[in-house]
């Protein structure tokens, strides 16, 4: 699991004060967070490229937002989780929007590049785990996600949402009695 | 079924780690991180070019046809959309029927006939054109050249006095091109048909080395009007040869962006090659609408240039010399020792 408490072998810190007027600076961050957040919204999404997608714009809305990023609420990580979350979201929303105007007009018509390819699964993959997260609201699929999907410690996913600990803890604890639900209830359904 | 079961699901979830991120996905974000040019994605490149309707189309041809005998491990690329007549050659030498959601696998060769176009791993592949999958890569190969792709004389080539026959309706083969408009307004003044000055600037290019032996290739740009902007093609050849056209001079394309805004790419040469770029600007019937500067990249050393014209229009686009001097240009390292290079890496 992504952790980010491991050691980092350059100063994230410095790097980081310098991308904000040099974006150069920002490629050995890039580097270093490029395969987590990856994983993230692969895990997320299910899809290679959904996931190539958030990836994308995850790194050019953190580029764009650095200037006005600040170090309080656990530091560059979980703030780029924070904003892989979020773009997650739209993503899922846009899926959403997607799917539902295709069965108004009861054309379904799925877009060849939006298939799952052969590469679009891996081992322990759970899509019925994710679907059932997807209709979550998006703070639930937020805090869900950071917590386990990112694998980010209870402060740190506090952090990036923007809360305290105890707040997050209950959020999770509902979060997952909800997931629980959407479960039950697809299992009835099937 | 309990909340700790959920939980314990969840974290097996979260405990997976997902194939890693392609090698050339990554370098490519870099980049276009760095160099602070946003580039749309595949998937928005993609639902941007093509209409609902193609995409009703070529997902009716999804159903059917597994190549899983050619997929023995290669690196293969995938066909998104296809319209009209696509037919691949494989590397066997057979010939099959393109369709979308096919694995093409590497050495395939991606034929468009007609007025089809297919969408191969987020290289459009134009009417006409073909393609060929190298390295995990969709190189376009066939640029039709501008003689190749006018108009009969009785339209597109026809003198002022021949405008009457404005009323033909032209056919799919002549295409109308963006110098014939005018002809077709008046038959009295022959003024109406010359070519309208285009503001047009001259392209410049940069090439240089990166830390990962590949060459870096910035561009000024096409500065004309978008609906006359089809696509950048890179063209590469060995020095002392200068590339002009593909196939001649050992010219090859070695890139292609259908981006206006997309002013760089990465390209692998050969270790051993020293090579010289050049980037065309094509427009939507791909004909060459101008060409940017020769970018030679000597080995490891800095970059120097020289003017290339287009042959076309040397008017109005005929391009500028350009030297680098040192230091770098900002964005640039300075170029160390070429080493090998880890994956090729086409412009895209």
């Amino acid at each position: 699991m992504d952790r980010l408490t491991d050691p980092v072998p350059f100063d994230e810190r410095e790097l980081v004060e310098r991308a904000r007027t040099d974006p150069r600076a920002f490629e050995p961050l890039y580097r270093e967070y490029v395969a987590r957040i990856h994983a993230f919204a692969w895990r997320r999404t299910g899809s290679r490229q959904a996931a190539e997608d958030v990836t994308s714009a995850t790194f050019e809305r953190a580029l764009r937002g650095l200037p006005g990023f600040t170090w309080q609420g656990g530091g560059f990580g979980p703030w780029l989780y924070r904003i892989a979350t979020n773009v997650l979201n739209d993503h899922h929303r846009a899926e959403a929007k997607r799917q539902s105007r295709r069965g108004q007009l009861a054309l379904v018509v799925s877009a060849p590049a939006d298939l799952p390819g052969p590469e679009s699964t891996f081992e322990g993959d759970d899509p019925v785990l994710r679907r059932a997260l997807g209709r979550l609201n998006s703070r639930y699929q937020q805090a869900l996600s950071l917590r386990f999907l990112a694998g980010l410690e209870l402060s740190e996913a506090a952090a990036a949402m923007g809360c305290s600990k105890e707040t997050m803890a209950v959020v999770v604890s509902r979060a997952v009695q909800a997931l629980r639900r959407e479960l039950e209830k697809e299992a009835v359904n099937a | 079924m309990l909340d700790h079961d959920v939980e314990q699901r969840l974290a097996a979830l979260g405990g997976r780690r997902p194939p890693a991120p392609r090698g050339r996905f990554v370098d490519e974000l870099g980049e276009r991180l760095v160099s602070g040019s946003p580039v749309p994605s595949r998937r928005r490149r993609v639902s941007r070019l093509l209409s609902p309707v193609l995409s009703a189309a070529a997902a009716v041809l999804i159903t059917v046809l597994v190549m899983s005998g050619h997929d023995d491990g290669a690196q293969t690329v995938q066909m998104f959309q296809t319209a009209g007549s696509v037919e691949v050659v494989l590397p066997d030498g057979s010939v099959v029927p393109g369709v979308a959601g096919m694995t093409v696998p590497d050495g395939s060769l991606i034929r468009v006939r007609g007025a089809g176009h297919a969408v191969v791993d987020g290289v459009i592949v134009g009417p006409g054109e073909e393609a060929e999958v190298v390295g995990g890569d969709v190189q376009p190969t066939g640029v039709p050249e501008p003689t190749t792709t006018v108009a009969p004389p009785t339209t597109a080539a026809a003198p002022p006095t021949t405008a009457a026959p404005v009323s033909t309706p032209p056919s799919a083969a002549a295409r109308p091109t963006t110098t014939a408009a005018p002809t077709t307004t008046t038959t009295t003044a022959p003024s109406t048909t010359t070519t309208p000055p285009r503001e047009v600037q001259p392209m410049r290019l940069q090439a240089r080395y990166n830390d990962r032996g590949q060459v870096v290739l910035r561009w000024s740009g096409y500065t004309g009007p978008p609906a006359e902007f089809g696509s950048y093609v890179v063209l590469r050849a060995p020095a002392p040869n200068r590339p002009d056209r593909p196939g001649e001079n050992g010219t090859r394309i070695v890139g292609r962006a259908t981006d206006q805004q997309r002013l760089f790419g990465v390209d692998s040469p050969p270790p051993d090659m020293r090579p010289v770029y050049r980037v065309v600007a094509l427009d939507p019937s791909n004909r060459r609408v101008i060409a940017s500067t020769f970018a030679v990249q000597p080995d490891g050393a800095q970059t120097s240039t020289q003017s290339g014209p287009t042959e076309s229009q040397p008017a109005t686009t005929s391009a500028r010399t350009q030297t680098f001097s040192s230091p770098a240009p900002s964005g640039y390292s300075q170029p160390p020792t070429p080493t090998a290079p880890r994956s090729p890496s086409a412009v895209r």
